[in-house]
């Protein structure tokens, strides 16, 4: 019956100590901050249509927004940024330019930390057939 | 025949009472065991921490209008308002350098009353900034005679 009862006490201390591990259950939160960087896309642009990339400034600083390249080549286009939005393509535009592609950047602001967007769109120069477009945004 | 049958009436009841003493020990150290933790630390409600919301406030503007949106800060702090997009409404996404007026204050009957205003043209900084404490707020948009034409515009309102 000694032996009994000592089990009984072993095996009550073990129950007991197995439900207070419940307590090592936690989940450490985690959080992406944005950081500095260039992001490139490539997409097609309908005629009257628009492409819209969105990226996140971590800081305030310049953004710079480069057409590089159309196809067919030597498109005209507009260009913009802004914030994320109902209008145009999804995207509030705060600066817009119409330009030519090439190697340096045709648009830049100066924003702060947050949600932003940049694209093209059409000036009346897609055909039907649309246009490739590359473009590039190094943003802080 | 086992050891206890061997034993005294007393000497059993002396057994089954040490017995019984050893589980209450045993339930003792068990439930101490859990409550230990408790009670060497301090013991709060969990606490929230919700970060800045952002609200978006986007409309189209007429020559010599104007337009509020209303908001609820819940926490004491800065609130930022960004009027991030002004476009020409008959060139969907041209944007124009109008200077618009852009303020802060409270709702009241159908309007709001204005307590802080700048003049702001559409950018991606933020040119009006209030400390506002817990209640409800509005932000206004308006013509200050520099408008031809109707403009779409979009304001960004990042409040604790």
């Amino acid at each position: 019956m000694r032996r009994s009862l000592g089990l009984a006490f072993v095996v009550m201390s073990t129950l007991a100590a197995a439900g207070c591990g419940s307590n090592n259950n936690t989940t450490t939160p985690s959080s992406t901050a944005p950081t500095a960087g260039t992001t490139t896309f490539t997409a097609t642009l309908a005629p009257g249509g628009t492409v819209i990339s969105q990226f996140s400034a971590s800081t305030t600083g310049t953004v710079s927004v480069t057409l590089s390249t159309t196809d067919p080549p030597s498109t005209p286009l507009g260009i913009g940024i802004g914030i994320p939005g109902a209008n145009l393509g999804g995207c509030d535009m705060t600066k817009t330019v119409q330009t030519l592609p090439g190697g340096t950047a045709q648009l830049t602001a100066t924003v702060e930390g947050g949600s932003y967007c940049a694209g093209a769109f059409d000036i009346g120069a897609v055909g039907r057939n649309g246009v490739l477009v590359t473009m590039s945004v190094a943003h802080p | 025949m086992s050891r206890t049958s061997r034993m005294s009436g007393p000497a059993r009841r002396l057994l089954r009472s040490a017995g019984a003493v050893a589980v209450a020990i045993g339930l003792a150290t068990a439930l101490s065991a859990c409550g230990g933790s408790d009670n060497n630390s301090t013991s709060s409600a969990p606490t929230v921490t919700v970060g800045p919301q952002t609200e978006l406030f986007e409309g189209k503007l007429d020559v010599r209008g104007s337009a509020f949106y209303s908001f609820t800060v819940r926490d004491t702090g800065d609130a930022t308002f960004m009027l991030a997009s002004v476009t020409t409404s008959t060139t969907p996404g041209t944007s124009t350098g109008v200077v618009l007026g852009l303020g802060v204050g409270s709702p009241l009957g159908t309007g709001c009353v204005q307590t802080k205003t700048v003049l702001a043209f559409g950018a991606l900084q933020s040119p009006l900034v209030s400390n506002l404490t817990p209640g409800i707020y509005c932000v206004q948009v308006s013509d200050v005679g520099n408008m031809t034409i109707p403009v779409n515009f979009a304001i960004r309102i990042v409040h604790t």
